[in-house]
Protein backbone atom coordinates (compact mmCIF):
# COMPACT_ATOMS: atom_id res chain seq x y z
CA UNK A 1 0.00 0.00 0.00
CA UNK A 2 1.31 3.62 -1.02
CA UNK A 3 2.39 5.54 1.73
CA UNK A 4 0.24 9.08 2.46
CA UNK A 5 2.62 11.62 4.17
CA UNK A 6 0.64 14.14 6.29
CA UNK A 7 2.67 16.69 8.09
CA UNK A 8 1.11 17.39 11.33
CA UNK A 9 2.20 20.72 13.85
CA UNK A 10 4.79 19.04 16.64
CA UNK A 11 2.85 20.30 19.28
CA UNK A 12 -0.55 18.03 18.38
CA UNK A 13 1.59 14.93 18.52
CA UNK A 14 0.49 13.25 21.90
CA UNK A 15 -3.52 14.34 20.25
CA UNK A 16 -2.70 12.48 16.96
CA UNK A 17 -3.66 8.80 18.29
CA UNK A 18 -7.06 9.35 19.97
CA UNK A 19 -7.94 11.44 16.74
CA UNK A 20 -6.99 9.08 14.05
CA UNK A 21 -8.68 5.77 16.35
CA UNK A 22 -11.76 8.73 17.01
CA UNK A 23 -12.16 8.60 13.08
CA UNK A 24 -11.84 4.41 12.80
CA UNK A 25 -14.87 4.71 15.25
CA UNK A 26 -16.61 6.84 13.06
CA UNK A 27 -16.35 4.60 9.84
CA UNK A 28 -18.03 1.99 11.95
CA UNK A 29 -20.67 4.28 13.35
CA UNK A 30 -21.38 5.14 9.80
CA UNK A 31 -21.92 1.90 8.66
CA UNK A 32 -24.06 0.60 11.49
CA UNK A 33 -26.00 3.76 10.73
CA UNK A 34 -26.50 3.19 7.41
CA UNK A 35 -27.94 -0.59 8.78
CA UNK A 36 -30.64 1.57 11.22
CA UNK A 37 -30.96 3.83 8.17
CA UNK A 38 -29.86 6.76 10.51
CA UNK A 39 -28.70 9.40 7.97
CA UNK A 40 -29.25 12.04 10.27
CA UNK A 41 -26.64 10.69 12.39
CA UNK A 42 -24.40 10.20 9.75
CA UNK A 43 -24.65 13.89 8.14
CA UNK A 44 -24.01 14.87 11.84
CA UNK A 45 -20.46 12.35 11.89
CA UNK A 46 -19.90 13.64 8.43
CA UNK A 47 -19.95 17.40 9.66
CA UNK A 48 -18.00 17.13 12.80
CA UNK A 49 -15.07 15.46 10.16
CA UNK A 50 -14.89 17.85 7.86
CA UNK A 51 -15.15 20.86 10.89
CA UNK A 52 -11.57 18.86 12.88
CA UNK A 53 -10.03 17.85 10.17
CA UNK A 54 -8.24 20.10 8.71
CA UNK A 55 -7.77 21.87 12.02
CA UNK A 56 -5.52 18.39 12.79
CA UNK A 57 -3.42 18.45 9.28
CA UNK A 58 -5.39 16.40 8.35
CA UNK A 59 -7.49 18.24 5.16
CA UNK A 60 -8.24 14.55 3.62
CA UNK A 61 -10.41 14.01 6.47
CA UNK A 62 -12.01 17.24 5.74
CA UNK A 63 -12.84 16.64 2.13
CA UNK A 64 -14.39 12.92 3.34
CA UNK A 65 -16.72 14.70 5.86
CA UNK A 66 -17.82 16.81 3.42
CA UNK A 67 -18.46 14.38 0.60
CA UNK A 68 -20.32 11.85 3.61
CA UNK A 69 -22.68 15.12 5.04
CA UNK A 70 -23.58 15.88 1.53
CA UNK A 71 -23.77 12.13 0.90
CA UNK A 72 -26.06 11.55 4.08
CA UNK A 73 -28.43 14.47 2.98
CA UNK A 74 -29.30 12.84 -0.48
CA UNK A 75 -29.51 10.13 0.90
CA UNK A 76 -26.87 8.16 -1.10
CA UNK A 77 -26.04 4.92 0.34
CA UNK A 78 -23.49 4.21 -2.11
CA UNK A 79 -21.58 7.27 -1.92
CA UNK A 80 -21.35 6.76 1.51
CA UNK A 81 -20.25 2.78 1.79
CA UNK A 82 -17.73 4.56 -0.71
CA UNK A 83 -15.92 7.53 0.98
CA UNK A 84 -16.31 4.58 4.48
CA UNK A 85 -13.92 2.83 2.71
CA UNK A 86 -12.07 5.91 1.53
CA UNK A 87 -11.42 6.56 4.84
CA UNK A 88 -10.64 3.07 6.59
CA UNK A 89 -8.11 2.76 3.19
CA UNK A 90 -6.67 6.57 4.13
CA UNK A 91 -6.27 5.84 7.70
CA UNK A 92 -4.19 2.37 7.24
CA UNK A 93 -2.26 4.36 4.37
CA UNK A 94 -1.02 7.58 6.18
CA UNK A 95 2.51 8.23 7.47
CA UNK A 96 2.90 10.85 9.48
CA UNK A 97 5.92 13.11 9.78
CA UNK A 98 5.96 16.08 13.17
CA UNK A 99 7.31 19.08 12.27
CA UNK B 1 -4.40 37.77 36.19
CA UNK B 2 -4.72 35.24 32.88
CA UNK B 3 -7.64 35.81 31.04
CA UNK B 4 -10.59 33.69 30.43
CA UNK B 5 -12.04 31.61 27.49
CA UNK B 6 -14.72 29.18 27.74
CA UNK B 7 -14.68 26.37 25.02
CA UNK B 8 -18.14 24.65 23.43
CA UNK B 9 -18.23 22.37 20.99
CA UNK B 10 -19.85 18.84 21.19
CA UNK B 11 -16.84 17.44 19.40
CA UNK B 12 -13.72 16.21 21.93
CA UNK B 13 -11.44 16.45 19.21
CA UNK B 14 -12.34 20.32 18.65
CA UNK B 15 -12.24 21.15 22.18
CA UNK B 16 -8.83 19.71 22.29
CA UNK B 17 -7.10 20.81 19.47
CA UNK B 18 -8.83 24.56 20.77
CA UNK B 19 -7.29 23.50 24.30
CA UNK B 20 -3.97 23.34 22.83
CA UNK B 21 -4.06 26.33 20.49
CA UNK B 22 -5.25 28.47 23.11
CA UNK B 23 -3.18 27.33 25.36
CA UNK B 24 -0.34 29.00 23.58
CA UNK B 25 -1.77 32.11 24.60
CA UNK B 26 -1.43 31.74 28.15
CA UNK B 27 -5.28 31.55 28.80
CA UNK B 28 -6.91 30.08 31.39
CA UNK B 29 -9.36 27.11 30.12
CA UNK B 30 -12.54 25.61 30.34
CA UNK B 31 -14.96 23.52 28.27
CA UNK B 32 -18.87 22.71 27.55
CA UNK B 33 -19.93 19.73 25.58
CA UNK B 34 -23.17 21.35 25.19
CA UNK B 35 -25.23 24.46 25.12
CA UNK B 36 -26.97 23.64 28.06
CA UNK B 37 -23.82 23.07 30.04
CA UNK B 38 -22.36 26.43 27.90
CA UNK B 39 -24.14 28.54 29.91
CA UNK B 40 -24.04 26.86 33.37
CA UNK B 41 -20.23 27.15 33.03
CA UNK B 42 -20.71 30.67 31.71
CA UNK B 43 -22.42 31.32 35.11
CA UNK B 44 -19.94 29.37 36.78
CA UNK B 45 -16.23 30.20 35.16
CA UNK B 46 -16.76 34.10 34.19
CA UNK B 47 -15.10 34.17 30.95
CA UNK B 48 -13.89 36.69 29.48
CA UNK B 49 -14.66 35.19 25.97
CA UNK B 50 -16.64 32.31 24.47
CA UNK B 51 -15.88 30.22 21.45
CA UNK B 52 -19.04 28.59 20.41
CA UNK B 53 -19.89 26.04 17.85
CA UNK B 54 -22.92 25.97 16.29
CA UNK B 55 -24.43 22.37 15.49
CA UNK B 56 -24.80 20.64 18.81
CA UNK B 57 -27.02 18.49 20.75
CA UNK B 58 -29.53 20.26 23.27
CA UNK B 59 -29.39 24.14 22.62
CA UNK B 60 -27.97 24.87 19.13
CA UNK B 61 -24.78 27.81 19.45
CA UNK B 62 -27.90 30.19 18.10
CA UNK B 63 -29.73 29.51 21.26
CA UNK B 64 -26.67 30.22 23.07
CA UNK B 65 -25.74 33.38 22.28
CA UNK B 66 -29.20 34.49 22.72
CA UNK B 67 -29.42 33.08 25.55
CA UNK B 68 -26.18 34.94 26.55
CA UNK B 69 -26.89 38.17 25.16
CA UNK B 70 -30.01 38.27 26.72
CA UNK B 71 -28.48 37.94 30.76
CA UNK B 72 -27.27 41.56 31.81
CA UNK B 73 -24.77 38.89 34.09
CA UNK B 74 -23.14 37.56 30.43
CA UNK B 75 -24.31 40.18 27.43
CA UNK B 76 -21.09 41.80 27.67
CA UNK B 77 -18.97 38.10 26.90
CA UNK B 78 -17.58 38.61 23.52
CA UNK B 79 -18.37 35.62 21.42
CA UNK B 80 -16.51 34.10 19.09
CA UNK B 81 -18.62 31.26 16.70
CA UNK B 82 -16.39 28.52 15.28
CA UNK B 83 -18.42 26.29 13.23
CA UNK B 84 -18.01 24.33 9.92
CA UNK B 85 -21.72 25.82 8.67
CA UNK B 86 -20.09 28.12 6.05
CA UNK B 87 -23.06 29.44 4.61
CA UNK B 88 -23.18 33.41 4.54
CA UNK B 89 -26.22 33.93 6.17
CA UNK B 90 -25.13 31.76 9.07
CA UNK B 91 -22.00 33.64 9.69
CA UNK B 92 -25.44 36.84 8.89
CA UNK B 93 -27.30 35.12 11.75
CA UNK B 94 -24.34 34.29 14.42
CA UNK B 95 -23.52 38.31 13.65
CA UNK B 96 -27.26 39.26 14.11
CA UNK B 97 -27.10 37.04 17.67
CA UNK B 98 -24.58 39.16 18.78
CA UNK B 99 -21.28 36.98 18.19
CA UNK B 100 -18.79 39.06 17.56
CA UNK B 101 -16.67 37.11 14.82
CA UNK B 102 -17.27 34.03 13.36
CA UNK B 103 -14.39 31.69 12.42
CA UNK B 104 -15.30 28.67 9.92
CA UNK B 105 -13.94 24.90 10.21
CA UNK B 106 -11.61 23.61 9.69
CA UNK B 107 -9.96 26.29 11.43
CA UNK B 108 -6.58 27.89 11.36
CA UNK B 109 -4.51 27.56 14.38
CA UNK B 110 -3.03 30.77 14.35
CA UNK B 111 -6.06 32.67 12.94
CA UNK B 112 -7.90 31.39 16.22
CA UNK B 113 -5.31 32.16 18.29
CA UNK B 114 -4.99 35.77 16.45
CA UNK B 115 -8.89 36.22 16.58
CA UNK B 116 -9.10 35.92 19.66
CA UNK B 117 -6.11 38.12 20.77
CA UNK B 118 -8.13 40.98 19.38
CA UNK B 119 -11.23 40.10 21.16
CA UNK B 120 -9.96 40.12 24.00
CA UNK B 121 -7.82 43.33 23.50
CA UNK B 122 -11.31 44.95 22.50
CA UNK B 123 -12.68 44.03 25.59
CA UNK B 124 -10.48 45.25 27.44
CA UNK B 125 -9.91 48.72 25.81
CA UNK B 126 -13.81 48.83 26.00
CA UNK B 127 -13.70 48.22 30.09
CA UNK B 128 -10.74 51.21 30.31
CA UNK B 129 -13.21 53.79 28.07
CA UNK B 130 -15.80 52.65 30.13
CA UNK B 131 -13.98 53.54 33.58
CA UNK B 132 -12.86 56.75 32.17
CA UNK B 133 -16.73 57.24 31.52
CA UNK B 134 -17.57 56.43 34.80
CA UNK B 135 -15.05 59.04 36.59
CA UNK B 136 -15.32 61.83 34.10
CA UNK B 137 -19.32 61.51 34.77
CA UNK B 138 -18.87 61.65 38.44
CA UNK B 139 -16.17 64.28 38.19
CA UNK B 140 -18.77 66.28 35.54
CA UNK B 141 -21.50 66.06 38.21
CA UNK B 142 -19.20 67.20 41.12
CA UNK B 143 -18.64 70.27 38.82
CA UNK B 144 -22.03 70.39 38.21
CA UNK B 145 -22.90 70.58 41.87
CA UNK B 146 -20.22 72.87 41.85
CA UNK B 147 -21.39 75.58 39.75
CA UNK B 148 -24.95 74.90 41.12
CA UNK B 149 -23.84 76.47 44.60
CA UNK B 150 -22.90 79.48 42.73
CA UNK B 151 -25.92 79.92 41.82
CA UNK B 152 -29.19 81.99 43.59
CA UNK B 153 -30.64 79.25 45.64
CA UNK B 154 -33.54 80.65 46.74
CA UNK B 155 -34.96 84.12 45.56
CA UNK B 156 -33.95 86.76 48.53
CA UNK B 157 -37.63 87.70 50.15
CA UNK B 158 -37.86 91.47 49.41
CA UNK B 159 -40.50 94.37 50.28
CA UNK B 160 -40.14 96.32 46.85
CA UNK B 161 -39.12 93.73 44.99
CA UNK B 162 -40.42 90.14 43.70
CA UNK B 163 -37.84 87.57 41.31
CA UNK B 164 -38.04 84.12 39.78
CA UNK B 165 -35.43 82.52 37.49
CA UNK B 166 -35.36 79.59 34.91
CA UNK B 167 -32.04 77.77 34.55
CA UNK B 168 -31.52 75.39 31.68
CA UNK B 169 -28.08 73.98 30.85
CA UNK B 170 -27.65 72.42 28.06
CA UNK B 171 -24.76 69.71 29.42
CA UNK B 172 -24.32 69.09 33.05
CA UNK B 173 -22.62 72.11 33.33
CA UNK B 174 -22.84 75.09 31.76
CA UNK B 175 -21.57 78.11 30.15
CA UNK B 176 -24.35 80.59 31.86
CA UNK B 177 -24.29 81.94 35.06
CA UNK B 178 -26.46 84.66 36.50
CA UNK B 179 -26.94 85.91 40.09
CA UNK B 180 -28.50 88.58 42.68
CA UNK B 181 -26.18 90.62 44.72
CA UNK B 182 -27.26 92.39 47.54
CA UNK B 183 -25.18 95.17 47.83
CA UNK B 184 -26.50 97.36 50.63
CA UNK B 185 -30.00 97.82 51.82
CA UNK B 186 -31.17 99.83 48.98
CA UNK B 187 -29.34 98.36 46.42
CA UNK B 188 -29.50 94.88 44.48
CA UNK B 189 -27.34 93.83 41.33
CA UNK B 190 -28.25 91.44 38.91
CA UNK B 191 -26.12 90.36 36.67
CA UNK B 192 -26.46 87.37 33.57
CA UNK B 193 -23.27 85.93 31.80
CA UNK B 194 -22.67 83.84 28.89
CA UNK B 195 -19.67 82.02 28.10
CA UNK B 196 -18.88 81.55 24.81
CA UNK B 197 -19.08 77.43 24.08
CA UNK B 198 -20.51 75.50 26.86
CA UNK B 199 -20.02 72.17 28.80
CA UNK B 200 -17.02 72.23 31.36
CA UNK B 201 -14.30 74.97 29.69
CA UNK B 202 -17.26 77.66 29.55
CA UNK B 203 -18.47 76.62 33.31
CA UNK B 204 -15.07 77.27 34.67
CA UNK B 205 -14.67 80.84 33.20
CA UNK B 206 -18.24 81.15 34.97
CA UNK B 207 -16.55 80.02 38.14
CA UNK B 208 -14.05 82.96 37.74
CA UNK B 209 -16.15 85.59 36.64
CA UNK B 210 -18.66 84.91 39.74
CA UNK B 211 -16.29 85.12 42.31
CA UNK B 212 -14.76 88.20 40.83
CA UNK B 213 -18.23 89.88 40.79
CA UNK B 214 -18.86 88.66 44.67
CA UNK B 215 -19.58 92.22 46.75
CA UNK B 216 -16.60 91.20 49.03
CA UNK B 217 -14.50 90.99 45.40
CA UNK B 218 -13.46 94.40 45.12
CA UNK B 219 -15.16 94.77 41.93
CA UNK B 220 -19.11 95.43 42.36
CA UNK B 221 -18.31 97.56 45.43
CA UNK B 222 -15.16 99.43 46.28
CA UNK B 223 -13.91 100.22 49.88
CA UNK B 224 -13.16 103.61 50.64
CA UNK B 225 -11.17 105.38 53.34
CA UNK B 226 -14.23 107.05 54.60
CA UNK B 227 -17.68 106.42 55.63
CA UNK B 228 -19.61 103.98 54.81
CA UNK B 229 -16.55 102.79 53.69
CA UNK B 230 -17.66 100.88 50.31
CA UNK B 231 -18.59 102.22 47.21
CA UNK B 232 -20.98 100.85 44.87
CA UNK B 233 -19.21 100.57 41.85
CA UNK B 234 -21.30 101.73 38.60
CA UNK B 235 -22.55 99.28 35.50
CA UNK B 236 -19.94 101.21 33.58
CA UNK B 237 -17.01 100.80 35.94
CA UNK B 238 -17.69 96.93 36.05
CA UNK B 239 -17.75 96.31 32.04
CA UNK B 240 -14.18 98.21 31.91
CA UNK B 241 -13.11 95.80 35.21
CA UNK B 242 -14.02 92.75 33.42
CA UNK B 243 -13.59 93.71 29.82
CA UNK B 244 -9.34 94.34 31.45
CA UNK B 245 -9.71 91.11 33.52
CA UNK B 246 -10.52 88.67 30.42
CA UNK B 247 -9.18 89.49 27.65
CA UNK B 248 -10.04 87.28 24.68
CA UNK B 249 -6.48 85.56 24.46
CA UNK B 250 -6.26 84.94 28.28
CA UNK B 251 -8.63 81.56 27.69
CA UNK B 252 -9.53 81.96 24.19
CA UNK B 253 -12.83 82.47 25.14
CA UNK B 254 -15.16 85.50 25.19
CA UNK B 255 -18.43 86.38 27.31
CA UNK B 256 -21.70 88.53 27.33
CA UNK B 257 -22.92 89.95 30.10
CA UNK B 258 -25.59 92.25 31.10
CA UNK B 259 -25.01 94.18 34.77
CA UNK B 260 -28.15 95.98 36.36
CA UNK B 261 -28.49 97.88 39.69
CA UNK B 262 -31.63 98.19 41.36
CA UNK B 263 -32.19 100.86 43.73
CA UNK B 264 -34.99 99.88 45.23
CA UNK B 265 -35.85 103.37 47.49
CA UNK B 266 -35.60 105.59 44.36
CA UNK B 267 -37.42 102.94 41.96
CA UNK B 268 -34.19 103.38 39.62
CA UNK B 269 -31.90 101.09 37.62
CA UNK B 270 -28.85 101.61 36.18
CA UNK B 271 -27.60 99.35 33.48
CA UNK B 272 -24.61 98.43 31.04
CA UNK B 273 -24.21 95.67 29.01
CA UNK B 274 -21.63 93.96 27.13
CA UNK B 275 -23.04 92.19 23.80
CA UNK B 276 -25.83 90.37 25.71
CA UNK B 277 -29.40 90.50 24.68
CA UNK B 278 -30.97 93.61 25.17
CA UNK B 279 -32.88 93.10 28.68
CA UNK B 280 -36.75 93.42 28.33
CA UNK B 281 -39.22 96.02 30.60
CA UNK B 282 -42.42 94.41 30.74
CA UNK B 283 -44.32 97.86 31.40
CA UNK B 284 -48.14 97.47 33.90
CA UNK B 285 -50.15 98.28 30.85
CA UNK B 286 -48.51 95.43 28.94
CA UNK B 287 -45.93 97.49 26.42
CA UNK B 288 -42.21 95.68 26.01
CA UNK B 289 -39.44 97.21 25.38
CA UNK B 290 -35.77 96.84 25.18
CA UNK B 291 -33.36 98.35 27.65
CA UNK B 292 -31.12 98.73 25.02
CA UNK B 293 -27.55 100.61 26.04
CA UNK B 294 -24.21 98.56 25.74
CA UNK B 295 -21.40 97.94 24.65
CA UNK B 296 -19.65 94.44 22.66
CA UNK B 297 -18.43 91.75 24.00
CA UNK B 298 -15.92 91.04 27.32
CA UNK B 299 -12.40 90.59 25.77
CA UNK B 300 -11.41 93.46 23.18
CA UNK B 301 -9.91 95.57 25.73
CA UNK B 302 -11.70 98.58 25.51
CA UNK B 303 -12.09 98.51 21.64
CA UNK B 304 -15.40 99.49 21.32
CA UNK B 305 -16.26 102.01 24.58
CA UNK B 306 -19.17 100.48 26.98
CA UNK B 307 -22.65 103.03 27.81
CA UNK B 308 -24.58 102.94 30.36
CA UNK B 309 -27.98 104.20 30.98
CA UNK B 310 -30.24 105.21 33.57
CA UNK B 311 -34.34 104.34 33.91
CA UNK B 312 -37.02 104.74 36.22
CA UNK B 313 -39.15 102.20 37.10
CA UNK B 314 -42.73 102.68 38.00
CA UNK B 315 -44.59 99.98 40.42
CA UNK B 316 -45.82 96.93 38.14
CA UNK B 317 -42.84 97.31 35.89
CA UNK B 318 -40.86 93.73 35.27
CA UNK B 319 -37.55 93.53 33.87
CA UNK B 320 -36.43 89.98 32.17
CA UNK B 321 -32.57 88.93 31.75
CA UNK B 322 -31.96 86.16 29.41
CA UNK B 323 -29.74 84.57 27.15
CA UNK B 324 -29.28 83.85 23.53
CA UNK B 325 -29.91 80.18 24.06
CA UNK B 326 -33.65 80.95 24.31
CA UNK B 327 -34.21 82.90 21.46
CA UNK B 328 -31.86 80.67 19.48
CA UNK B 329 -33.93 77.80 20.34
CA UNK B 330 -35.09 75.78 16.68
CA UNK B 331 -37.82 73.63 16.22
CA UNK B 332 -37.37 70.85 14.15
CA UNK B 333 -37.91 73.15 11.39
CA UNK B 334 -34.97 74.83 11.99
CA UNK B 335 -36.70 78.17 12.61
CA UNK B 336 -35.56 80.04 15.76
CA UNK B 337 -38.34 81.10 18.63
CA UNK B 338 -36.70 84.34 18.28
CA UNK B 339 -37.48 88.27 20.20
CA UNK B 340 -40.48 88.80 18.98
CA UNK B 341 -42.17 85.36 19.94
CA UNK B 342 -41.26 85.77 23.68
CA UNK B 343 -42.05 89.72 23.47
CA UNK B 344 -45.72 88.22 22.46
CA UNK B 345 -46.11 85.85 25.44
CA UNK B 346 -44.95 87.97 27.81
CA UNK B 347 -47.74 90.72 26.29
CA UNK B 348 -50.15 87.92 26.98
CA UNK B 349 -49.64 87.36 30.40
CA UNK B 350 -48.28 90.83 31.75
CA UNK B 351 -50.34 90.81 34.88
CA UNK B 352 -49.48 87.18 35.99
CA UNK B 353 -46.52 87.07 38.94
CA UNK B 354 -43.14 86.68 37.87
CA UNK B 355 -43.22 82.93 38.28
CA UNK B 356 -45.93 82.71 36.64
CA UNK B 357 -44.70 84.29 33.13
CA UNK B 358 -41.33 82.36 33.27
CA UNK B 359 -42.99 79.26 34.13
CA UNK B 360 -45.11 80.15 31.05
CA UNK B 361 -42.39 81.65 28.90
CA UNK B 362 -40.57 78.90 29.48
CA UNK B 363 -43.47 76.28 28.35
CA UNK B 364 -44.04 78.03 25.37
CA UNK B 365 -40.38 77.56 24.48
CA UNK B 366 -40.43 74.03 24.65
CA UNK B 367 -43.97 73.49 22.73
CA UNK B 368 -42.68 75.24 20.30
CA UNK B 369 -39.12 73.46 20.15
CA UNK B 370 -41.39 70.08 20.90
CA UNK B 371 -38.51 67.33 21.31
CA UNK B 372 -35.59 69.35 20.08
CA UNK B 373 -32.47 69.00 21.55
CA UNK B 374 -31.26 71.90 23.68
CA UNK B 375 -27.63 73.22 22.24
CA UNK B 376 -27.55 75.88 24.21
CA UNK B 377 -27.96 77.12 27.94
CA UNK B 378 -30.98 78.71 28.44
CA UNK B 379 -31.31 81.44 31.31
CA UNK B 380 -34.29 83.64 32.24
CA UNK B 381 -34.70 85.76 35.18
CA UNK B 382 -37.64 88.20 35.86
CA UNK B 383 -38.51 90.59 38.65
CA UNK B 384 -40.98 93.11 39.48
CA UNK B 385 -40.65 96.33 40.89
CA UNK B 386 -43.70 96.72 43.74
CA UNK B 387 -43.09 100.67 44.69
Amino acid sequence: MAKIIVTIEADLEDLIPDYLENRRQDCQAVLQGLKNGDYEGIRVLGHTMKGTGGGYGFDAITDMGQTLEEAAKQPDPAAIRSVVSQLEHYLQAIEIVYR
Amino acid sequence: MPEKVLIVDDSIDNRRLLVRTLQKGGYELAEAADGKEALARTREFFPDLILLDIVMPELDGFQVCAALKSDPLTADIPVIFLSAKTETQDKIKGLETGGVDYITKPFDRGEVLARVRTQLKLRSLMKEILDKQKHLDEDLKAAAAIQACLLPQRPPELDRLTLAWKFVPCDLTGGDIFNVLHLDEDHLAFYMVDVSGHGVPAAMITVSVSQMLQPQGGCVKKKIDVPPYYEIASPLEVMQALDREYPFERFNKYFTIVYLIVDLSRGSVVYSNAGHPAPLRLHGDGRVDLLDKGGTIIGLNGLVPFEEEEIQLRPGDKIFLYTDGLLEFENHQGEAYGLPRFQTILRQVASQPISRILDTAYESIRTFGGNSPVLDDMTLLGFEYLG
